[in-house]
């Protein structure tokens, strides 16, 4: 069953009481709200997502709730509640939303350490996958928007996770989080695209949510090998260029983008290893989408017959 | 820094290695960090692994691994690397 499965009053009146149950990828997340927007914005963004009725194992208990008191009505805000916890400090009101999403990535990087997580966007096409490991800024959620938009797989925008035991890469396809000037890039390039409303003022800075393509839920129990590493920068007025990475200077890089790559310890490091020995390294720098997309193509189309 | 002073890595069991090419990347399991060194810093720590040495031992060594006269400038690049790694703390002096 599909969370689109529900009427929109079905949705709200179980997310405002007993929660949903969803499925992203490996995780089971309990859902619970009674906020429009919340409500609404998941309603349309994950609307091809898993909807469990069988509840077996939970792994996250999230709720979005308004605080007790005055914050009801003096400058509304809201809560993000962990297993009963509050993790986060509370946001204004009308970035619930974001706030879930924010939220879901927190209780992923910080749980499941079984993986070996990136902050990278991972995309595939033709059995050829690639990591793109990036810091906020550089041009990854907006060419991961633009791939995933022609035809590339989306397994994630943010969260890389990989298996410790051999190197899988495990899909996570929610929805893709795009920033300020990069929101409106992506709206003409894919105005078949599904967006959230733009949320303002959030710390960093506005932001809108991209739909997750249909395809790439559907294939959330399909894993892949991890081809090649990619660091994506994008530069205005830049010409293409993909230069190739030292795998020394591209395993210090990915270390410093891995959310639990220290806390792994020598898991982490021979796991990191492995996945730099088996993947092309790469620096990637844009400023045409269009073009960018164009050279992972042809990437993809070398590569797929060694694949 | 004195020339007598011996060097030694910390201990073994501690220094995870893994090479591509010239670089060398070396995990210390003693305190959880990652380095990234070149061919000479990999001679010199590696070297350090096996037994302890003062800097006119680590400068014969280099002279003849990389071919090149053991001078004032190698040892001055000796005793700026052993600093380093000292601070980077893989390795450490016995007296």
């Amino acid at each position: 069953m599909k969370i689109s499965d529900l009427s929109l009053v079905d949705l709200k009146q179980r997310l405002g009481t007993s929660g949903i149950y969803l499925r992203t990828g490996p995780f089971v997340t309990r859902l619970q709200s009674k906020i429009p927007s919340v409500v609404n914005n998941f309603a349309r963004l994950y609307a091809n997502n898993s909807l469990l009725e069988n509840i077996g194992f939970v792994d996250f208990h999230v709720s979005l709730a308004a605080p007790h008191g005055l914050r009801r009505w003096y400058r509304p805000q809201v809560m993000f509640h962990f297993d009963d916890q509050v993790p986060f400090k509370p946001l204004p009101y009308q970035q619930a939303f974001p706030m879930m999403e924010w939220g879901l990535n927190w209780c992923i990087s910080n749980h499941a350490h079984q993986y070996l997580i990136l902050h990278s966007a991972v995309i595939e096409k033709n059995g050829f996958a690639a990591i793109l490991p990036a810091p906020p800024g550089s041009g990854k959620s907006t060419l991961c928007a633009g791939l995933v938009s022609r035809g590339w797989r989306l397994l994630s925008d943010e969260l890389g996770l990989i298996t410790l035991e051999n190197l899988d890469l495990v899909p996570l396809a929610r929805p893709v989080n795009l920033k300020n000037q990069s929101i409106d890039v992506i709206k003409r390039f894919a105005p078949q695209a599904i967006f959230s409303p733009e949320f303002a003022d959030t710390n960093k800075g506005t932001v809108a949510l991209m739909q997750a393509p249909v395809s790439s839920v559907t294939r959330s129990n399909e894993f892949v090998k991890p081809a090649c590493i990619i660091i994506p920068k994008y530069t205005s007025g830049a010409a293409t260029h993909l230069e190739q990475e030292s795998k020394g200077n591209m395993f210090m890089h990915v270390a410093d983008s891995a959310f639990n790559y220290s806390l792994l310890g020598l898991t982490g490091f021979k796991t990191l290893v492995k996945l730099i020995d088996r993947c092309d390294c790469y620096t990637f720098t844009y400023s045409k989408l269009e073009e960018a997309i164009r050279t992972f193509d042809e990437l993809a189309t070398v590569n797929s017959i060694t694949c | 820094m004195s020339e007598q002073v011996r060097w030694r890595a910390i201990s073994g069991f501690m220094l995870h290695w893994h090479k591509w090419g010239n670089e060398h990347i070396v995990y210390n399991a003693g305190s959880g960090d990652t380095h990234l060194f070149n061919d000479f810093a990999a001679l010199i720590l590696s070297s350090l692994q096996e037994e302890a040495a003062m800097v006119d031992e680590l400068s014969q060594l280099c002279a003849s691994s990389f071919k090149q006269d053991e001078n004032d400038e190698l040892h001055a690049q000796i005793n700026e690397l052993l600093l380093e790694l000292d601070r980077l703390g893989v390795i450490e002096r016995i007296h």
